[in-house]
């Protein structure tokens, strides 16, 4: 008799938990097809860790669309114990302080529109104030600050002079680093005070433009460069260099035709739409289209198999 | 309400648009509110993310190369008024002088003709020896080309070689022909049957050039109007702007 009754505790012990298992994957479920925010906030509020994976994924974008938007560098903080090392240690610290503020209390969102102002209104104050502890590091030749600097500067600047000034990498280099040591003259001897990293890097974009003028007047250039003008940040790029990528990037080029390679470049990199690019190259629009999505086939193949994206669950 | 139908971003392009910043605040909030409730398109957001940076550090590296085709360019557009004309008298001259050294020169042969043998004789000597010489050897080219062009319709390529070891994401395509490099002789009607009838599939039938011979939305089991000669055929199948399945098979 004892044994029955705990063979049935048991068994109503195991299908507890499977039910409860059940149910929660069920209520997430139901949350995808709903798509109700309140759901959303009480499986965050329970602690769900698929439904904070979410919130981490949804952190991460919204706050690098709005940096780039805004021209804003992400990694320039410091919060006195160090510098990021890359975008998953910021991201890191900046989910923390957002897990720390839903334990203090839970907050409540009438619309989306509200967690996005949750979330942009922590990072930014995180960034804002993580800048001004960066730029007290530089007059003191802080090296992690410096390679910071460095590191996100170069891809920047790069991309700029190659994407908008249709300059070559070997020139854009040279425009560089004459720029950086005019920059690290002048934080040396002057005290240079920006409220954002945005006036700090249209201080070196400003620098970098009087050293392409100097460098067209060598070369008897006859165009006149106009104004500095904000340029969108539409770099994706993290690493400009990158040892592993460059040994395959020949066979990656080859497998591109010449034709898919200039309108993805075009329109990925030159930004660029497709009705320009068809007509620059004398095809119809339609047709480009075609081209473009057979080489975005291809570079599918090539991502997947370089193994560079964990599939997000 | 969950912002933007999934519909509509795959269709409008969203994705990329959100990337490229060519979308308006409300779009963006919108898509930026969809991707809480879509895991398809997170991952399709991680993917043109990972894509896009690989186009742009493309970019940037053979941005050397093509700037060598401009200086190249710019190089003979340095050239001087006076350079100019002085290429054009050298080649006034050469021409000058060409022209008459080949008036000058049939009477010269016909001097020196006089102490040659009999032409006639000659020219039958050497036609019996010459004639077969190159016959030989056009045969023997003509052979070697036409092995190598079967060779070339068979060569493997490593795009989809590695495509087809990883098998991207064909778990819930279940094909039962034409079965991975499998040989299909010439002439016979190349069918692709899944195990799911009357399924809509996005087909494509590629050759080994790379180049693609068919595209289209069919309905299973389907029949490839094509003729296709000897050779290696790739074929992949699209669901959702992504190739989900990839597989070969040969003619012979």
């Amino acid at each position: 008799m004892y044994e029955m009754s705990a063979m049935i505790i048991s068994l109503q012990k195991k299908y507890l938990i499977r039910f409860v298992i059940l149910s929660s994957f069920l209520s997430f479920q139901t949350l995808c097809m709903s798509g109700d925010l309140k759901d959303f906030i009480n499986l965050l509020a329970s602690g769900n860790q698929e439904a904070w994976d979410i919130m981490r994924f949804e952190m991460e974008q919204i706050t690098e669309h709005r940096c780039k938007e805004e021209l804003i560098e992400m990694l320039w903080v410091s919060d006195g114990s160090g510098i990021p090392k890359n975008k998953t240690e910021f991201f890191d610290e900046l989910f923390r302080l957002i897990r720390e503020k839903f334990n203090d209390s839970i907050p409540q969102f009438n619309n989306f529109k509200e967690l996005k102002k949750f979330i942009l209104d922590l990072s930014m104050v995180y960034i804002r104030d993580g800048f001004r502890n960066f730029m007290l590091l530089l007059p003191q030749n802080h090296d992690r600050a410096w390679w910071r600097l460095d590191k996100d500067f170069k891809t920047k600047m790069i991309y700029w002079l190659v994407s908008v000034k249709r300059s070559n990498l070997i020139e854009a280099e040279q425009v560089y680093y004459d720029s950086l040591v005019v920059f690290t003259q002048a934080v040396h001897q002057k005290k240079l005070d920006f409220p954002t990293s945005k006036n700090l890097k249209s201080y070196i974009f400003r620098i970098a433009e009087l050293k392409m003028m100097e460098m067209d007047r060598e070369n008897q250039k006859q165009e006149k460069i106009s104004n500095f003008e904000v340029h969108k940040d539409l770099s994706l790029l993290d690493e400009l260099y990158d040892e592993e990528l460059d040994n395959k990037i020949e066979n990656l080029m080859q497998q591109l035709e010449t034709q898919e390679r200039e309108i993805l470049f075009s329109n990925y990199f030159h930004d660029e739409n497709l009705k320009t690019i068809a007509q620059r190259l004398g095809i119809t629009e339609e047709n480009c289209r075609v081209i473009k999505f057979r080489a975005l086939k291809k570079m599918r193949i090539m991502v997947k198999n370089m193994n560079m994206i964990e599939t997000w669950k | 309400m969950s912002g933007m139908k999934h519909n509509f971003v795959i269709k409008e392009g969203i994705i990329e648009n959100y990337l490229l910043h060519r979308l308006s605040d409300r779009e963006t909030d919108d898509f930026e509110e969809h991707l809480l409730y879509c895991k398809e398109c997170r991952n399709m957001l991680a993917e043109t993310k990972e894509i896009m940076a690989l186009t742009q550090y493309m970019a940037i590296h053979s941005s050397n190369e093509q700037n060598k085709e401009v200086v190249s360019q710019k190089k003979i557009s340095f050239f001087k008024p006076w350079m100019r004309a002085a290429a054009v008298l050298l080649l006034t001259v050469c021409s000058a002088g060409i022209i008459w050294y080949l008036i000058q020169k049939p009477t010269e042969s016909f001097v020196l003709n006089e102490n040659k043998p009999d032409p006639v004789k000659h020219f039958h000597d050497s036609a019996t020896f010459d004639n077969t010489l190159p016959l030989k050897t056009l045969n023997r080219t003509a052979s070697t080309s036409k092995k190598e062009l079967l060779s070339d319709n068979y060569r493997e390529v490593d795009l989809y070689e590695t495509a087809i070891k990883n098998n991207l994401r064909g778990e819930n395509i279940d094909v039962i022909s034409p079965a991975i490099s499998s040989n299909i002789a010439l002439g016979e009607k190349v069918i692709f049957t899944l195990k799911e009838n009357n399924r809509k599939i996005l087909l494509s039938v590629i050759a080994n050039t790379g180049k693609f011979l068919f595209e289209d939305t069919v309905k299973t089991p389907f029949t490839l109007p094509l003729k296709l000669q000897r050779g290696l055929y790739y074929w992949e199948i699209t669901e959702n702007d992504e190739v989900a399945f990839v597989s070969k098979f040969y003619i012979k």
